[in-house]
């Protein structure tokens, strides 16, 4: 299952998760943007986290969204775990 | 409240408020931290060494700082389950190791323990009268208590200008040392931004009730004409991996944990351990270590 999930399926679902969790509209997230410009705080980045990893079946550090803090630079680290994950 | 109301008051959290939290349960506690129970950031030298050698670097260091050894009395403020007053006896010769804490069943782990050298007491600060002044004061994860959530910045300068003026005065001999550690609000954002934070909401209300930490700039208003500062370090990438080594602990132990205080308690720890790692990992949060010289007081002399 895991390497099914293409690069743009983890960035769409990042974004559609990210979206719900700070209360804006899917096409609103600039996913070159940091997180905490949207008001991310680290309770609602542990929360993130916490369904990223449910997602990718992979734990995950709670400062996961501070290593990479925009939805680009999250998609790529993801990407790259996922495959390492199914090597 | 007002800055001079404050200072005559008790001040941060309350009893009740401690014992919520530090009275849960032993057996709890004992699950996740180190075989000593010291429950605060550790100190690691190497990428290698374990949390126990970790935290016993810890003591050390304070004992050190707060030139104890071979001392006769000791004072620790915030003794938790007495892991650094049985070094300071075992390790340094410290003749008696005195340690105040707030908790009763930390209290009573310590006086089950029997060391003729090792006194406990359930007793604030502010209401310790020792005979005579000790010789060396160290105070670990205690400062943190000192002070409220709703305390603007002045009652809080006021609360810990009263801790230290009464370790001044009182409690610790002309020319002593005192080695502080606590954690604080990082140079990251500002007090008030850091108030704002769901995760400050949810530790303030759920973890640690009647409690906010301090920023250096209030300990170091709150020091003058009572401590110099000698030595000071922020060590807060050594709180984070004391707390990712907690956290790993309390997953491995998570059903033993649920059995003994429950599912809700358990994940309210999940969460506050989680959050805390971020704060010291990011820098929201500091983690200081200060050796502090008590300053004399030339104008009362006789």
């Amino acid at each position: 299952m895991k390497t099914q999930l293409s690069q743009e399926q983890i960035r769409d679902f990042l974004v559609e998760v990210f979206a719900k969790l700070v209360k804006v509209k899917h096409d609103d997230v600039d996913t070159h943007m940091a997180f905490d410009r949207y008001g991310l705080d680290s309770a609602a980045a542990v929360e993130f986290t916490a369904v990223i990893s449910n997602k990718i079946s992979k734990e995950l550090e709670p400062t996961l969204l501070y290593d990479y803090p925009t939805i680009e630079l999250l998609t790529k680290f993801l990407v790259q775990t996922v495959a390492e994950e199914a090597a | 409240m007002t800055a001079a109301a404050v200072k005559t008051a008790k001040t941060g959290a309350s009893l009740e408020a401690i014992q919520d939290h530090y009275d849960l349960s032993n057996d709890f506690y004992r699950l996740w931290l180190d075989e000593q129970m010291v429950y605060s950031g550790a100190l690691y030298h190497h990428d290698s060494e374990t949390l126990e050698q970790a935290q016993l670097n810890k003591l050390d260091q304070h004992i050190r700082a707060a030139r104890a050894h071979d001392a006769r009395r000791l004072l620790e403020i915030g003794c938790g389950w007495g892991a650094c007053l049985r070094r300071a006896v075992t390790m340094a010769r410290v003749e008696h190791a005195v340690g105040l804490t707030l908790s009763q069943a930390q209290a009573d782990y310590i006086r089950r323990r029997g060391e003729p050298q090792i006194e406990a007491f359930v007793e604030n600060w502010q209401d310790h009268r020792p005979s005579a002044p000790y010789d060396a004061i160290i105070s670990i994860g205690a400062f943190e208590h000192f002070a409220r959530l709703e305390y603007s910045d002045a009652e809080k300068v006021a609360a810990y200008k009263s801790f230290f003026a009464r370790c001044q005065e009182r409690l610790l001999r002309p020319g002593g040392y005192m080695s502080l550690q606590t954690f604080a609000y990082g140079s990251t954002r500002t007090r008030q931004s850091a108030i704002g934070d769901s995760a400050t909401q949810f530790l303030a209300r759920e973890i640690f009730r009647e409690t906010d930490p301090p920023t250096l700039a209030n300990i170091a208003e709150a020091i003058q004409s009572h401590f110099e500062i000698v030595a000071l370090r922020n060590d807060r990438l050594d709180y984070a991996r004391t707390l990712r080594e907690w956290m790993s602990r309390l997953k491995r132990r998570r059903s033993q944990a649920v059995s003994l205080v429950g599912e809700e308690a358990t994940q309210r720890y999940e969460r506050y351990l989680q959050y805390s790692f971020i704060g010291f990992q990011t820098g929201n949060l500091d983690l200081y270590r200060i050796t502090l010289r008590r300053l004399e007081l030339p104008w009362r002399r006789a």
